[in-house]
């Protein structure tokens, strides 16, 4: 037992700081509730449109690039037709007439738009080759910042036209309340990593060494006595 | 100032009582869900893409059709998938809240057999284990897959992971697979978050109350650490005197 008093007092000093910050970003979390966290305070999906203009069907011709395809797909984005070819490992996006897509900024303001619901008005828009702020993200993105209290940004991918995430100026501390609870500093938001899963190790040994001492305290009888009846 | 340890001690030993069971828990649940790999979790593995590449003869005017007949399609796909044990040119059109086959000669609504989800819940599903069970779920959907709408079909596997597919009844698609892994990682998200009813509510006070009453234990532990160090200083103040001939 004093081995094991030892061991959860120096188990305390390795893991206090830690447990501490698991206890404030947890407390973050919390507080704040997963709409806010996500930076959604502003954000819906956006719904697409119904299909108005007639498909102008794709020719094998123009799909002979693409043995493999699984499937051809028509949509509405930012107000015009898009083909998508899915195959085995990635997706084609193509205009009505089989040129690739490129995403107008015009378009991205309309989705970003869609998304946001808010009130104020679009500040900015910027094309950007990457976007530090969206985890995994390998497109192009149009940026469309609005001019609310939390300067809201609504990304868009450029290659697809698909309507990303938002950011907002609460995002930063949400993200670092995150790579602080996960241990993973690079923000990539893996939580298998090795830190991650020893820490979790030994705070589960330091936890369940203070509740084997409990245990002992309180079978001693030690924990119930008053300060009167020690002095008597 | 002098600091009443014993004070300290006390509060240290009750507050582990009242709160320290949880951090035994979030100890636990949390070592659980990041030793276990998410992908793994996900089990995207489970399942894989069941239909057959469009090649050449794909009829990729069909959809224009279907399109006209079909005005409220956000969505027109062509797919050629298993349906009634051969391979099939279908469209699959989605609107804002379903997504159906249609057949491209009559321009209807298809309509899948039991045994067409047999089919493609065994052609989807990746693993050893044999098809066990399939029903088509009418009513309330289970827990594990509250997103989902009924009616939607489950595909039961019997394999060491207890795996569930679930199937859209008008596409045959899988929606989502479910194994005993990810149901326990869901149990122990439960108990960390501490929401044991909805199991999705991370804000309710009653986890605020215990991750503050948590770190008060902690800076209670902390506060006791101080006499243990002081008196590893005292030996080690002692050693050097003496080996400094006691100046």
């Amino acid at each position: 037992m004093r081995l094991l008093r030892w061991l959860h007092r120096w188990t305390s000093l390795v893991l206090v700081l830690q447990v501490i910050i698991w206890c404030i970003s947890g407390f973050y979390f919390s507080w704040q509730g997963h709409q806010s966290l996500a930076a959604h305070d502003y954000f819906q999906a956006v719904s697409a449109k119904a299909i108005k203009q007639p498909l102008q069907p794709l020719v094998q011709q123009q799909l002979q690039k693409y043995p493999q395809l699984l499937s051809i797909r028509a949509r509405v984005v930012g107000g015009e037709s898009q083909w998508v070819l899915q195959q085995p490992e990635n997706e084609i996006y193509l205009q009505a007439n089989g040129e690739p897509w490129q995403t107008s900024a015009a378009q991205a303001r309309a989705i970003a738009e869609a998304s946001y619901t808010g009130s104020a008005a679009v500040a900015a828009i910027d094309y950007l080759n990457t976007a530090p702020e969206l985890v995994g993200q390998q497109n192009a993105v149009y940026r469309v910042q609005f001019a609310d209290e939390l300067s809201t940004r609504a990304y868009v991918d450029a290659t697809t036209g698909d309507l990303l995430d938002h950011r907002n100026s609460n995002w930063w501390v949400s993200d670092w309340m995150f790579r602080l609870h996960f241990m993973d500093y690079s923000g990539a938001r893996d939580f298998n990593n090795l830190l991650m899963t020893a820490a979790a190790l030994l705070a589960f040994w330091f936890a369940l060494s203070g509740f084997i001492l409990l245990l002992r305290e309180m079978r001693s009888g030690r924990m119930w006595r008053t300060r009167r009846s020690r002095k008597a | 100032m002098m600091i009443r340890y014993s004070k300290f001690r006390r509060w240290h030993h009750w507050l582990s009582l009242v709160f320290g069971l949880q951090l035994l828990i979030w100890s636990l649940t949390g070592s659980y869900m990041v030793w276990v790999q998410l992908p793994f979790i996900h089990g995207t593995a489970l399942t894989a893409n069941t239909d057959q590449p469009l090649g050449n003869d794909a009829p990729l005017s069909a959809l224009t059709q279907v399109q006209q007949s079909y005005s409220a399609a956000r969505e027109v796909s062509l797919v050629n998938r298993h349906i009634g044990n051969a391979w099939r040119y279908v469209a699959q059109v989605g609107e804002p809240t379903q997504s159906y086959l249609v057949d491209l000669e009559t321009l209807n609504k298809l309509v899948l057999t039991e045994q067409d989800i047999r089919d493609l819940a065994d052609m989807s599903y990746t693993g050893t284990g044999k098809l066990n069970d399939v029903r088509l779920l009418t009513g309330q959907v289970p827990n594990e897959v509250s997103m989902l709408q009924a009616p939607v079909w489950r595909a039961d596997f019997a394999d060491a992971l207890g795996t569930t597919l679930y199937l859209s009844p008008t596409t045959g698609a899988v929606l989502t697979q479910r194994h005993d892994y990810w149901r326990l990682f869901d149990v122990m998200w439960m108990l960390h978050i501490m929401d044991y009813d909805t199991r999705s509510d991370i804000t309710t006070p009653w986890l605020q109350a215990f991750i503050v009453g948590n770190m008060v234990l902690i800076v209670t532990g902390f506060v006791l650490l101080i006499p243990t160090f002081k008196k590893i200083r005292k030996a080690t103040d002692k050693r050097v005197s003496s080996f400094r001939g006691g100046a």
